[in-house]
């Protein structure tokens, strides 16, 4: 699997989940933009759910993406 | 109790500030704002009469019911076989033994499915849906279609929420079993014409169950005037405790109908509770039930009794007609549900923001919606909606409360629009 797409999903997940602090590349470095949805904890799953997705076909995984 | 009948008839503010003092969740701020509670379809607030029936039953009386001699069982039989008759009264049911207490309307539906359902249908039988149920007038008959080799045949309605009628007298057939149908839409307002309807269904020797789950708090409801077969509805939509509901049946078809719960095997085991079973209503409600729930929702019958619902008609429709004036020309909105005949639900899109952004905004601005599918997602396929924005108003709903959700809509407007 490429791991850069596997690493930025883990670090979009960190930054909304964990709340933790998130160096992106310089590519990336837009998404923390979006830092603030979690500070609506309700829509943090809306946020998540398209990394979910690429990161669930990119693992080829057969059962269909959650955020659970 | 004093009666409020006359409440809304003076048509004041007064009168409005009166009712909304009896609930106390509403004197509270949400994100530094007054909240303003617009999710009434999901379920509504509970008055304080309702919250001290409940407090008090445990207070002072709680015990089990049917089981024991002692003085504190009595007590809670009474209140809540109490229960049972208030209910009875207020549906014009013609005896107690046709209120069946439940979960709630999703299980009232289910019982029927099972009981009724199960134990009559066969291979070519057909069961009558719409297009507007809600799922738990859905699913529970595919559970038993499933299980019987039935079919569902469903009735499509207009793009402006209504049914078609006319599809509606083509499905009836000679196999039709059963119509199972939406009295009031939750995600759209639409009152159906239930009476046209069971008339129609009975010609053909077919009983009609309605879904009250929302027409219950909204307008008078006579089981026998309709002449429906089964009636289901919760507490917690109309001022009542969640977890309680009532599951209405005409006695000689509850009366054939096998135990829902329980079953064969513990008729047998538990030999001396077999006479229990073979009655109604204790032959549907098997195990301990919700006794102070069942008490909650007599207070809160008494609550609606006091008010007159020509009166609380009234008070909603003005609310409601306002809400739409407001809807009209508000730039990108469309309103889904444009029926006739509406309870007063306001079931919106806007076209440059997801209801859930609509949904998160209006909640900082204090206002409290429902937002997504509405548990209705074959309806929002057919209006071709991933979702919408759901504001739905009860007794204790001014004016002012729908100013403010437009207010909470010029922010989503400000940021996306
Ligand atoms: C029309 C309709 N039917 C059924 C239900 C299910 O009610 P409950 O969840 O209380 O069983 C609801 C409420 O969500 C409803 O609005």
């Amino acid at each position: 699997m490429n791991p850069e797409p596997h690493k930025l999903y883990q670090q979009f997940h960190d930054m909304l989940v964990n709340a933790s602090e998130t160096n992106f590349d310089t590519d990336s470095q837009k998404l923390v933009m979006l830092a603030g949805v979690k500070e609506f904890p309700m829509r943090v799953k809306s946020a998540t759910l398209p990394w979910h997705t690429i990161n669930h076909s990119l693992e080829g995984a057969e059962q269909p993406a959650t955020t659970e | 109790m004093s009666s409020r009948a006359d409440t809304f008839n003076t048509s004041e503010t007064s009168a409005i500030e009166q009712i909304r003092a009896d609930f106390p969740v509403l004197k509270q701020t949400v994100h530094g704002k007054p909240l303003v509670y617009l999710d009434n379809a999901a379920t509504t607030q509970k008055p304080q009469q309702v919250i001290d029936a409940v407090k008090n039953y445990y207070t002072h009386d709680n015990a089990n019911v049917h089981r024991g001699l002692h003085t504190l069982s009595e007590r809670a039989t009474d209140q809540y076989e109490q229960a049972r008759n208030k209910v009875r009264d207020y549906i014009n049911a013609a005896s107690s033994n046709e209120i069946i207490f439940t979960r709630g309307t999703t299980e009232s539906i289910n019982l029927v499915a099972q009981s009724f359902g199960r134990s009559r249908l066969k291979p070519g039988d057909e069961i009558i849906i719409s297009t507007m149920e809600h799922h738990s007038n859905i699913v529970p008959w595919q559970l038993t279609c499933e299980q019987t080799g039935a079919t569902l045949k469903v009735i499509p309605i207009s793009d402006a929420g209504e049914l078609d009628l006319d599809a509606y007298k083509k499905l009836l057939s000679k196999n039709t079993r059963l119509v199972a149908l939406v009295h009031a839409s939750n995600a759209l307002g639409t009152v159906n014409p239930v009476t046209d309807i069971i008339e129609l269904a009975h010609a053909q020797d077919v009983p009609v169950l309605l879904d009250g789950a929302q027409a219950i708090a909204h307008m008078p409801v006579d089981v026998q005037a309709l002449d429906c077969d089964f009636y289901a509805f919760s507490a917690h939509k109309a001022f009542g405790p969640t977890g309680i509901g009532v599951l209405y049946g005409k006695e000689k078809l509850l009366d054939a109908m096998p135990p829902y719960q329980g079953g064969g095997e513990m008729i047998r085991t538990v030999s001396f509770e077999r006479s229990e079973y073979g009655q109604l209503p204790n032959k549907f409600e098997a195990g301990t039930p919700h006794i102070a729930g069942a008490i909650g929702l007599g207070a809160a019958i008494d609550y609606i009794s006091a008010l007159d619902f020509s009166a609380i008609h009234q008070h909603e429709s003005s609310v409601l007609e306002y809400a739409h004036q407001r809807a009209a020309d508000y730039p990108g909105l469309k309103i889904i549900g444009q029926a006739k005949n509406k309870i007063s639900v306001l079931s919106f899109v806007l076209d440059y923001a997801h209801p859930h952004d609509i949904g998160t905004i209006v909640d900082h601005e204090g206002v409290a919606i429902r937002v997504g599918h509405h548990c209705a997602m074959p309806l929002m396929d057919r209006l071709c909606v991933p979702a919408t924005a759901r504001a739905s108003f009860s007794i204790y709903n001014t004016h002012a409360d729908v100013d403010a959700l437009f207010t909470g809509l010029d922010s989503v407007r400000s940021l996306f629009g």
